[in-house]
């Protein structure tokens, strides 16, 4: 490898989001070079063995049709699949796998080496910039690299602390070393950067738990894989397992919370928030007698078993003393206590949009850093991140993701406008156009973005424009009217009606009508065919809501497009309120649409800013 | 950065003249001109043309004076038309209501000037006075609205946004945190339950608008004193029959009590209010407490005093008018202030003098001026947020509901709510600018 090579891509950190940001800007002909402690480390999965879930299984196909790897790899590593939210209605619809780790961290690492992409390993200290742009980074070594563009993806590793109890350890994730310098070097540029906190369950002995007393959880019959070009899909259904909690494990939480350094108490937060320390939720759902606790396995046939539920910092005697008065587990034994972990953060106010930093050119932020929990937020940002600074480096047009087009443009829009407090996880009550934002039509939200910036080879944008025929061929084949004696028993009409009205009706299914959708020349699996259907017949039935969501789009619209000027000074302004000057200037807004959804700001103080801005 | 319907407002002050002015702007200004008045009416820009005013296709309501302004050389930069009928409320509202009819919507507070200035009509509008005014006045304006609902109305409203807050989260946490379904039977259930019982009461509200209990419309009078200075006897005589029950046993009048009557032509509402006092006794200490909310409504304040009963300091910066009652008590030697009125309730006398004071008052400040539109644009809110709930439960009402639509209805529902409750809706910025100007401007 070159050192004196001036690199396109630099991607700080091998983690959800330095993976997908190497890999897409690797598909965009960069020279890409990855710089992590430990290249043994790539696409860990630092807490639970699951990926997907309520909100986050929808990031996960739109990280898929953008381009991105992770659908493929839970896909190719999932151990067991489960479509959540299937009784609630079908927009909050989230797929959800267990995934076998070790088999992740190979699949992930299989595939770097496949894309050739260059992988450094070693500690980042500082970066260096000329005028206002990025010119490259310092190594601890002391080594210097040059590059156009720099992706910095440090998760939770900038001056990392783990807490167990009042025990504390200096480290980016237990066992492995954290990073230092790289923030102070930032900070150094006028960046401005916060601490978090976030926590992880114990990990307990397979063969320490009576499973004889455990639930027993199944995944789905006909599973459903997150990527659209998995094709047929047989995947592994493990069996998952659980227990419950009982009042006697509640008292020895509560009466020793006040050792646990996660605890927020009544400080954060009104109701259920991002995944709570199970001292918070013993403490915030106080009425509630029982939390449910999965026992999952890390991997297949793994000895350690994920207590999904029981995140925790308390010291690792109460930890065993609480979970011993849960059945199944009276004789439990830990591989690894539960912990939290504190780590720098960059309040992500300080991005664009396209998640390059507002200061520095060629310099972007993504995952964890940016103040987000989960892999599937920060892969879908270090998936943006990559493109942008591709785009940055081959200088062309960057993807901004629109809040109605996906979760993923709603979360980036988030980050940018509101003050993080705690770590930021997707919820679908974060989408105003929630039932717009289906997994069932993520393609069909994302293919002209995907197209536009050529995110996907050859082979898989061919399927994607199958995916959009059929979905046009089922469409036209609803323009049929129905006559009553095709119809099945389930509904009597007095006289032929069109397909989309009966379609409407509650109750009634597309696949009640006496029309067959699958056809040989389909060249697409089958649940894909069935998931398009599904959606077809969601789109009909939500009709009128949907317009109501797309009105509302176009009213916002010339928000989004009012751009404010770089320069643009807000101390000058009368009649701003004080506070409205402070974060207009926190923030930098770039849009008068961004500048209206910063947390606080009044309508009085935007519609200020509009007349002036418009002046 | 608007919709580009057409809008009709009244734009002279609201109340009885003998003139008021209706003003539409828009596209359509024309054509509804047009099928308001007679078939045989031309318009031409900037003359003036009388015409009979219909209010459906045979009713003749009034006789008008129709200008024609043809964009771009009008206040709004579109098309406008200004009907000069008759001031009287009636001929007014239903002039307006059958504009709407026609496809007109009801103004918001200073849309026209909003429209003249996107449409570059005000270039002299100083962006930086526009912002003073909307800091200065934007609480204000939610107040004005709320000011003219009775309490007990805007008390429910905020108990059925509580309610439906708490299914909303509910909801939420089955989206968002809940992995299971164990508990959605027994939710949905309660779900129906708060939903119905929400229903019900928004319902009811409405029916009371339709009776005029939720709104009082015209200028609020509260007369404030302590116990047994006479403000009941004071009432009585301005109303010309027992109203409220006089006695001299100090604390009588325990709830405040209201009575319209008309002065000049303009409806107000007479407030008896209870006797401000230090007590301890429960159910004056409500009265009292009334009373204090009587004087952050009123328009206009009449404080009483007496022989031996001293006015009540009270801090507000509302019109008042200092009365002493009881002068028939005092045999001599009284020393009159300049700005008092000295009567006696009891006699009748000096409350001539008093009325006379009103009346000049009343007709000189137009205080509620937006009222009937207010009105009418609540009336819309709650029926929306109606609308919304009863689909939120019909959904609710299917075999396999779809929670996310329910959750959809719920929140469209709480938005009408807290329009209804004077709220500026964060997403409508522009619609916030003007609205300290008068509907009609």
């Amino acid at each position: 490898m070159k050192h004196s090579t001036l690199w396109d891509v630099i991607v700080v950190g091998g983690g959800h989001a330095g993976v997908e940001a190497s890999l897409i800007s690797k598909h965009l002909n960069c020279e890409v070079l990855i710089v992590t402690m430990d290249v043994a480390a790539l696409g860990r999965m630092s807490c639970n063995p699951a990926i997907g879930g309520l909100a986050k299984g929808q990031i996960v196909r739109e990280i898929d049709v953008l381009g991105g790897k992770m659908a493929t790899f839970a896909d190719q590593t999932g151990i067991q699949f489960k479509t959540l939210n299937k009784t609630k209605g079908r927009a909050v619809w989230s797929p959800r796998a267990q995934i076998d780790k070790r088999l992740y961290e190979r699949t992930v690492v299989r595939e770097i080496k496949k894309q050739n992409i260059n992988l450094l390993e070693g500690e980042v200290v500082s970066v260096s910039v000329s005028g206002e742009k990025i010119s490259g980074v310092k190594l601890r070594s002391g080594e210097t690299l040059r590059t156009k563009s720099l992706v910095v993806t440090s998760g939770t590793f900038l001056s990392g602390i783990i807490h167990v109890g009042d025990r504390k350890i200096l480290a980016g994730r237990m066992g492995e070393e954290r990073a230092e310098g790289l923030t102070e070097s930032l900070v150094s540029l006028g960046f401005r950067s916060g601490r978090l906190k976030t926590g992880t369950p114990p990990r307990l002995n397979k063969h320490s738990i009576d499973w004889s007393k455990t639930q027993i959880e199944e995944g789905d019959k006909y599973p459903v894989p997150f990527s659209y070009f998995t094709g047929d899909f047989k995947p592994k259904n493990e069996l998952c397992h659980l227990v419950n909690t009982n009042l006697n494990t509640h008292e020895i939480i509560s009466d020793n919370k006040n050792k646990s350094p996660m605890f927020s108490g009544d400080i954060g937060g009104v109701g259920p928030r991002y995944c709570p320390s199970i001292e918070d939720k013993i403490h915030r759902f106080s009425q509630r007698g029982s939390h449910s606790l999965f026992l999952e396995p890390e991997w297949e046939n793994s000895d350690q078993i994920y207590l999904n539920g029981f995140s925790t910092s308390l010291p690792e005697e109460i930890q065993i003393k609480a979970l011993r008065e849960i059945d199944g587990l009276e004789k439990v034994e830990f591989f690894r206590p539960g912990y939290a972990i504190e780590y720098d953060f960059f309040p992500p106010a300080q991005l664009k949009n396209t998640l390059e930093t507002k200061d520095v050119s060629g310099l972007f932020f993504a995952g964890q850093m940016n103040g987000t929990s989960g892999y599937e937020e920060a892969a879908a940002q270090g998936l943006l991140s990559g493109i942008n600074a591709a785009s940055y480096a081959k200088e062309k047009e960057p993807l901004v993701l629109s809040r109605s087009s996906s979760y993923t443009g709603v979360m980036i829009d988030d980050l940018i406008t509101k003050d993080t407090l705690e770590p930021y996880r997707m919820f679908t009550s974060r989408a105003e156009y929630r039932l717009m934002l289906r997994i069932s039509n993520t393609a069909d939200r994302l293919q002209e973005d995907s197209s536009k910036h050529n995110l996907l080879p050859f082979d898989k944008r061919n399927i994607l424009l199958n995916v959009k025929s059929k979905r046009t061929k089922i469409n036209n084949r609803l323009k049929t009217s129905i006559k009553p004696e095709h119809i099945s028993l389930k509904i009597k009409i007095p006289q032929a009606k069109p397909a989309t009205e009966l379609i409407k009706r509650p109750g009634f299914s597309i696949k009640d009508l006496p029309i067959n959708f699958y056809e040989e020349s389909d060249a697409l699996p089958l649940w894909l065919v069935d998931d398009i259907l599904f959606d077809v017949e969601s789109e009909i039935k939500y009709e009128g809501y949907i317009k109501r969501h797309l009105k509302e789009i176009e009213k916002l619209k010339k928000h989004e497009k009012t751009k404010i000027p770089k320069t643009f000074d807000y101390n000058s302004i009368k009649g701003l309120s004080k506070e409205a000057i402070e974060k207009f200037n926190l923030v930098r807004p770039e849009t008068i649409g961004q500048a209206n959804r910063i947390s606080g700001i009044k309508p009085s103080d935007s519609t200020v800013l509009i007349i002036n801005v418009l002046k | 950065m608007y919709d580009s319907h057409t809008i009709v407002a009244q734009a002279t002050p609201f109340g009885r003249g003998s003139v008021s002015i209706i003003r539409l702007s828009g596209e359509k200004a024309l054509l509804i001109a047009q099928s308001l008045a007679s078939d045989s009416m031309v318009l031409r820009d900037r003359v003036v043309v009388l015409s009979s005013v219909f209010i459906d296709s045979k009713k003749k309501i009034d006789e008008a004076l129709f200008t024609y302004f043809r964009n771009p050389n009008s206040y709004t930069g579109e098309d406008i038309v200004e009907i000069s009928c008759h001031g009287n409320p009636v001929i007014v509202d239903s002039i307006i209501k059958r504009a709407c009819f026609l496809g007109a919507k009801i103004a918001e507070p200073g849309e026209f000037t909003k429209r003249a200035f996107l449409n570059g009509k005000l270039d002299l509008i100083q962006a930086e006075a526009v912002g003073d005014l909307i800091n200065s006045r934007s609480e204000e304006a939610a107040l004005h609205q709320n000011k003219n609902l009775s309490g007990s109305v805007s008390s429910t409203v905020l108990k059925i946004q509580k309610d439906l807050l708490s299914i909303l989260s509910s909801l939420e946490f089955e989206f968002d945190v809940s992995e299971l379904d164990t508990h959605l039977p027994e939710n949905v259930n309660n779900y129906l339950k708060v939903l119905k019982n929400s229903c019900l009461k928004v319902r009811s509200i409405l029916n009371s608008y339709s009776m005029g209990l939720a709104y009082t419309q015209g200028l609020r009078i509260a007369l404030v004193g302590k116990p047994n200075v006479g403000k009941s006897t004071l009432m009585n005589c301005l109303l010309g029959e027992n109203r409220s029950i006089t006695s001299s046993v100090s604390g009588t009048t325990r709830d405040t009590i209201t009575s319209e009557i008309t002065l000049s032509g303009v409806p107000v509402l007479l407030i008896d209010t209870a006797g401000i006092t230090n007590t301890d006794n429960p159910i004056e200490k409500e009265g009292v407490l009334r009373a204090s909310k009587e004087i952050e409504r009123a328009d206009i304040i009449i404080s009483m005093s007496s022989p031996k009963i001293k006015k009540i300091e009270t801090k507000h910066s509302k019109k008042t008018i200092h009365v002493y009652n009881k002068t028939d008590s005092i045999k001599a030697g009284l020393v009159k202030k300049p700005s008092y009125f000295y009567i006696s309730a009891l006699k009748n006398q000096g409350v001539d003098l008093l009325l006379e004071r009103l009346k000049l008052l009343v007709t000189e400040n137009n205080f509620s001026t937006d009222s009937t539109i207010n009105n009418l644009r609540q009336k819309d809110a709650l029926e929306k947020s109606l609308s919304s709930l009863t689909s939120a439960l019909n959904i609710l009402k299917n075999n396999k509901p779809e929670l996310e639509l329910v959750a959809f209805e719920i929140k469209d529902s709480m938005n009408f709510l807290s329009v209804f409750l004077g709220k500026v809706n964060s997403e409508d910025v522009l619609n916030g600018v003007f609205s300290n100007f008068c509907v009609g401007k």
